[in-house]
């Protein structure tokens, strides 16, 4: 991964101008939408829950790799990468699903102004349990001082969690008032291709920064075991 | 009936045991010797599936304590520091409920009584756990470990906090114990105990085995150099 | 010979039964929560939206608090190793511990509703409550299966039992927004197949932790 760092950090600083010039330049107005110019924030909230959810993905692949290949024997270097996989991309999504929430519920307010209740929105809700679940995970492994029990705990958790963050989002739009989900509905071709296009720009930007997280964490890890051999 | 091949624990990064191969075959009592943190305690634990190895191999009567720990569970009985029974229980009741699960009811009326009068606890089988001094948890625990017809007994310090009385009616038991088809593991600090009991000696310093004998060729002082660490 | 899983959870019960020291505890939690409850919310008219609110978010904070417990409890003891070293596999373990920490809760959950309907005055027929009951029961036993899960984990660190709570949040979110939604319903009167939805989705998020929590709970368990 790190010898391709340059190439990554440079095609995601490519795509991210490019999202931004798109985003001001180039996309529609949004004549229907109560505030215009606010509403373009929405090429980047979209994409920021979007890097939340993808971010999570790998928290959950890296945990599910730990937790299979845990009994295997000489495997220790490659659990202990996957584990930091699963924090690197833990701390990333944290980021993303702030920026994503924070991004929400400002565009919300001045969008629908006095008619938005954030508690009832199913996406709120779920952003809000993702933010939680990710806490509880550093929270956890703050708590655990032994390495590979670390990892394992984590990956338990790692894997529960994610199956509880979408089930919390189907609950949650089945049994609450479904009035807000107007990101698909009242939106033209070309904002909706901006839209993925930011998507593809923030999973981009994921991986780049959980990949540089990652190093420094594997480096902080060989710096750890360099203290203690010596 | 115990074999341990190329056996590696780590925790993170510091290892307890080093590549250990040794042997204990049915019909033995064999002493484990070793300094505190030489890794004897890792090794009853391996041995008795609450851990698994980093590297190499344990098997416990035939069955990879990894792969087949029900099965290896089911023959074998481990007594830690920690006596790990159920303050809200009677002496009894913890019994029954632990040895319930390798024996038939019908057998545990008998078996149970049978363990409580082995280790002097009779009188105690109505009164809860919870105000059992340590000694008689002690007791309590093993005579849990006798009940159940296990091929392979582990003790980790069994003579640990007894008195001479009980430290002799411990060995008198365990010798009682003793089968053809059956093998003991012990690690105790009291030297002198352990090879009047046992019929093997065997040395762990810093996580690799040291020593191994009959125990007939070693005296305790020759034990306690092999620990100390000068070749 | 009984099943190891009965023996385990008729185990706990007992335990319980005679010291009582958990299910005191949740009462009294329970009991606080929904009193200071009735007080702030005694004007509203709405009444059964803050009678199904107090009912799980009672549930919410006693279920977390309650299953870390039982593993803590375990742990200290020494207990947890000797459970360990019985010759069952583990899932006999999680589904003894599910089995009793369901009862326990259930029986909780009974006490805070009929408490809650004295004190808001709730007409609470035997219709009602027979409704009441699969969602409650549904919802318990999902919320057990990752909780006994999620306890284990929490056991082994160093936050122990507030740890519980933290890691359960988002995993009960889903029962307890269906269940808060589904007795909002039936205390307004409506018949069990109108929240035919929120009981699948419990029924699903049943099915999803009692098998997720059940394979990974070795590893949670694990020394």
């Amino acid at each position: 991964m790190s010898r391709y760092r340059p190439l990554l950090l440079g095609a995601t600083g490519l795509a991210l101008f490019v999202l931004i010039y798109l985003s001001l330049a180039v996309a529609p107005e949004a004549a229907f939408f109560e505030a215009p110019l606010t509403q373009r924030i929405f090429y980047y909230h979209v994409p920021a829950a979007t890097a939340a959810y993808v971010a999570f993905g790998i928290t959950f692949l890296g945990s599910l790799y730990v937790l299979w290949n845990e009994d295997k024997q000489g495997v220790e270097p490659r659990l202990a990468e996957a584990d930091r996989w699963a924090a690197a991309a833990a701390e990333v999504g944290t980021l993303f699903s702030v920026v994503a929430l924070v991004t929400g519920l400002l565009w919300a307010r001045v969008e629908f102004v006095f008619n938005y209740n954030a508690f009832q929105d199913p996406k709120v809700i779920s952003l809000v349990a993702l933010i939680v679940a990710y806490l509880g995970y550093f929270a956890l492994r703050r708590g655990v001082s032994e390495p590979t029990k670390r990892r394992r705990l984590s990956a338990v958790f790692g894997i529960a969690a994610v199956i509880g963050v979408p089930l919390t989002y189907f609950t949650s739009r089945v049994s609450v008032h479904p009035e807000f989900l107007r990101d698909g509905q009242d939106v033209s071709g070309g904002m909706l291709g901006i839209m993925f296009y930011g998507m593809f720009a923030f999973a981009l930007l994921t991986v780049t920064l959980v990949d540089l997280r990652r190093g420094q964490l594997a480096l902080a890890d060989r710096i750890d075991a360099l203290e203690e051999s010596s | 009936m115990i074999v341990l091949e190329g056996v590696t624990k780590r925790y993170g990064r510091a290892a307890a045991l080093r590549d250990v191969s040794l042997q204990v075959p049915a019909g033995s009592i064999t002493l484990l010797a070793g300094e505190n943190g030489a890794g004897k305690s890792t090794l009853l634990r391996l041995a008795s599936t609450l851990e698994a190895p980093s590297a190499g191999t344990v098997h416990v009567a035939g069955h990879d304590t990894r792969r087949e720990g029900v099965e290896a569970r089911a023959m074998l009985q481990y007594v830690g520091h920690n006596p790990g029974l159920y303050d809200g229980l009677t002496a009894e009741e913890n019994l029954r409920f632990f040895a319930g699960f390798h024996l038939e009811e019908s057998a545990l009326r008998e078996a149970v009584p049978a363990a409580l009068r082995a280790v002097g606890l009779s009188d105690r089988a109505d009164s809860p756990v919870g105000g059992f001094s340590r000694g008689m948890r002690q007791r309590l625990a093993l005579a849990r470990a006798l009940i159940p017809d296990a091929r392979v007994l582990l003790l980790d310090e069994p003579f640990t906090g007894l008195d001479a009385p009980s430290q002799a009616q411990l060995t008198g038991l365990l010798r009682e114990w003793r089968r053809p088809d059956r093998a003991l593991l012990l690690t105790t600090h009291d030297l002198e105990a352990g090879l009047a009991l046992a019929d093997r000696a065997i040395v762990l310093r810093k996580g690799r085995v040291a020593h191994e004998s009959p125990a007939a060729e070693v005296t305790a002082a020759r034990l306690r150099e092999l620990l100390g660490g000068a070749p | 010979m009984t099943p190891a899983w009965v023996r385990l959870a008729l185990k706990d019960l007992r335990l319980e039964w005679r010291s009582r020291e958990l299910m005191n505890t949740l009462l009294v939690l329970s009991l606080a929560l929904i009193t200071v409850g009735e007080l702030s919310f005694h004007d509203l008219d709405e009444s059964t939206i803050v009678a199904a609110g107090l009912l799980w978010l009672s549930f919410a904070f006693t279920s977390s608090l309650g299953l870390a417990r039982s593993f803590t409890a375990e742990h200290d003891r020494g207990t947890l190793e000797t459970l360990l070293l019985l010759p069952v596999p583990r899932g006999a373990l999680f589904f003894g511990k599910v089995a009793a920490t369901s009862l326990l809760l259930l029986l909780l959950q009974a006490m805070n509703l009929a408490l809650i309907v004295l004190l808001f005055g709730i007409p609470l027929s035997l219709a009602t409550a027979l409704a009441l009951a699969p969602v409650l029961l549904l919802a318990t036993l999902g919320v057990a299966s990752a909780g006994v899960l999620l306890g284990a984990v929490a056991a082994q660190t160093k936050g122990r039992e507030v740890m519980g709570p933290v890691l359960l949040f988002p995993v009960l979110l889903p029962a307890l927004i269906a269940g808060v939604h589904a007795t909002i319903e039936i205390l307004n009167g409506a018949p069990l197949h109108h929240v035919g939805t929120q009981l699948a989705l419990l029924f699903g998020y049943d099915l999803a932790f009692l098998a997720v929590a059940w394979l990974l709970f070795e590893y949670a368990v694990e020394p």
